[in-house]
């Protein structure tokens, strides 16, 4: 396990309880995600990580050694060399080039190691697609380039642990597709900890998901299983060509505690509202024994809406608490 | 070797990083100074040596403010911002490199006008009273550079940035910079026991008896208040959990 994070609290001196009790794994092969609203502890995680705040309680292993019962050179060291880091601002050198700041990574970890790295400037700035801001100073790039930078700087030379601070935020479709196959083909092997606002970025790359709050893992487990951990309800249109509207009332009528009426019904067009998928399923099932369906358009609430579902009951739960 | 290239590296790192403030750091470093000494040269009755020496050790003392203050410190304050120091802590370089790296490169950049300022002296004194000289002007530079990274250690950034220049200011406005410390005014003299300019200005004029200040007690407090910086930058440079008392 690269990762194990025990029951991890942070307390500022203020009395703010960033962090309450998280755990959590990140294991070799594995994309974690982090999601939760701002100011849910995603960022006091990745800093108590990277070892710039103490935790007020619990426990951080990295590759099996516990950081918190280590020495701070040590522990620095350790970090250095398990770690890379995306970060959420798009910090820049504003007096140098893209290629510049490479070459400058690469000559220091060349130092630092002392071994020659074998991927060149060339190829990281191919493998993103941004060889045309190779010599455009920091100033000049806009703030996707900027973070699209700060990823080539992280994955130039690539380490076990890979925490990634909403990287994609501000950077454009095409570079995002770019940057997710480049994970999924060349970062198989890596254990990577993933925060992010853009749900399609999570359940694309993830696969396993901690759902934070207020500084609580409120909900884990794959992408899946977190959309399905809550039945929402969902939208149905329906035209049903069948002189025998009775019959379409009949059925409507034995679902009435499980739906209801989205919108005026306008001929044979009717709206209706399930409570669940399920019931949307089963009463088309039934409408189907007594007559034609002429068109259906079934909307099932996707990954996002359950998420924006599961935050926002959380958040209500820990207020009421 | 390897800590050669390493160092090597790190100083390319600064002087590129620095292209784009070419132009303040020359108008700061040299421009702002120079004129200053200029116009004060140019002034009728500064020409005995024991005035134009006045002047130029205060111009020299200005210029070291100027660049370790007003620009060093600055940059050692933006070593510290949140975000900074999170990317630092996995990248191949430490905090205390760049801070050294930083002061190598702003004394070289501020040496050759020094050392210009020094040669028109040289030939005025005698040769012992100018390598007592040398050596008190390297210690006003250590001095004035563990300053500034105390500063920037300490200060935040955006505020660095406001109030580093006001700090000089008042620093220089109690200091004879541009006089002998028998012209300062009472209330002055008064307040400059606490400045350090003051007393880095007299240390550099005590080699070519311009000042008949008692030497011994700046030397002194000179020395306390590196004494004292050193340890807070230790402290500071060593806390692991640095964003704790950010």
């Amino acid at each position: 396990m690269i990762l194990r994070v025990d029951d991890l609290s942070k307390q500022y001196p203020n009395g703010t309880e960033a962090n309450r009790g998280i755990s959590l794994t990140v294991d070799e092969g594995e994309i974690v995600g982090l999601v939760g609203p701002n100011g849910a502890g995603k960022t006091t995680l990745i800093r108590q990580i990277l070892g710039l705040l103490r935790p007020t309680s619990g426990r951080i292993w990295l590759d099996n050694i516990e950081l918190t019962a280590i020495s701070p050179d040590y522990r620095a060291k350790l970090i250095r060399q398990m770690i890379r880091y995306v970060p959420q601002m798009p910090l820049y050198y504003p007096s140098l080039t893209a290629q510049e700041i490479l070459e400058l990574i690469r000559d220091l970890w060349q130092c630092e190691e002392k071994t020659p790295i074998t991927r060149s400037v060339d190829e990281i700035l191919d493998a993103f697609d941004i060889s045309d801001i190779r010599h455009v100073m920091g100033y000049q790039m806009s703030q996707g380039q900027h973070k699209l930078l700060l990823l080539a700087m992280a994955l130039f030379h690539p380490s076990p642990l890979l925490i990634m601070d909403e990287p994609t935020s501000m950077v454009d479709i095409g570079h995002k597709y770019l940057l997710w196959e480049f994970i999924q083909q060349n970062l198989k092997e890596h254990a990577i900890l993933l925060a992010s606002h853009d749900i399609g970025e999570v359940r694309r790359l993830c696969h396993r998901v901690y759902v934070l709050t207020q500084g609580k893992v409120i909900l884990q487990g794959t992408p899946e299983e977190v959309a399905h951990s809550v039945t929402l309800p969902g939208e149905m249109e329906v035209v049903f060509e069948s002189e025998n509207e009775v019959s379409f009332q009949k059925i409507l009528g034995t679902f009435a505690e499980r739906c209801e009426l989205a919108g005026k019904s306008r001929g044979y067009t009717h709206h209706i509202r399930f409570a669940t998928i399920r019931d949307a399923l089963e009463f088309l099932s039934q409408l189907e024994q007594v007559g034609k369906l002429a068109y259906v358009r079934l909307e099932a609430p996707d990954f996002e809406q359950s998420l924006h579902h599961i935050l926002r009951t959380g958040i209500q739960k820990q207020e009421e608490a | 070797m390897n800590f050669l290239r390493r160092w090597k590296t790190l100083f390319i790192f600064e002087i590129k990083s620095m292209r784009l403030f070419g132009m303040q750091i020359l108008i700061s470093m040299v421009i702002l100074p120079f004129i200053l000494l200029l116009l004060l040269l140019l002034q009728p009755g500064s020409h005995t040596l024991n005035q134009k020496t006045v002047l130029i050790t205060g111009y020299i003392v200005a210029s070291l403010l100027g660049v370790y203050l007003n620009v060093y410190a600055i940059t050692v304050a933006n070593l510290m911002l949140p975000e900074v120091l999170e990317l630092y802590a996995v990248l191949p370089i430490r905090r205390r490199e760049v801070i050294g790296a930083g002061a190598a490169i702003y004394t070289f950049l501020v040496l050759p006008q020094v050392i210009i300022a020094s040669g028109i002296l040289l030939g005025h004194y005698p040769l012992v009273a100018m390598l007592n000289f040398v050596v008190s002007l390297l210690w006003v530079m250590f001095s004035l550079v563990i300053w500034a990274v105390w500063l920037g250690l300490r200060i935040r950034y955006y505020v660095a940035m406001g109030v580093l220049p006001f700090i000089s200011w008042v620093m220089l406005l109690i200091t004879p910079i541009y006089y002998d410390v028998a012209v300062m005014p009472g209330w002055a003299f008064v307040a400059s026991m606490l400045n350090p300019l003051f007393h880095y200005v007299l240390i550099l004029r005590q080699p070519l008896q311009v000042s008949n200040f008692p030497i011994g007690l700046s030397w002194g407090i000179s020395l306390l208040f590196v004494g004292i910086l050193l340890i807070g930058i230790r402290q500071r440079i060593k806390e692991m959990y640095i964003l704790e008392t950010l």
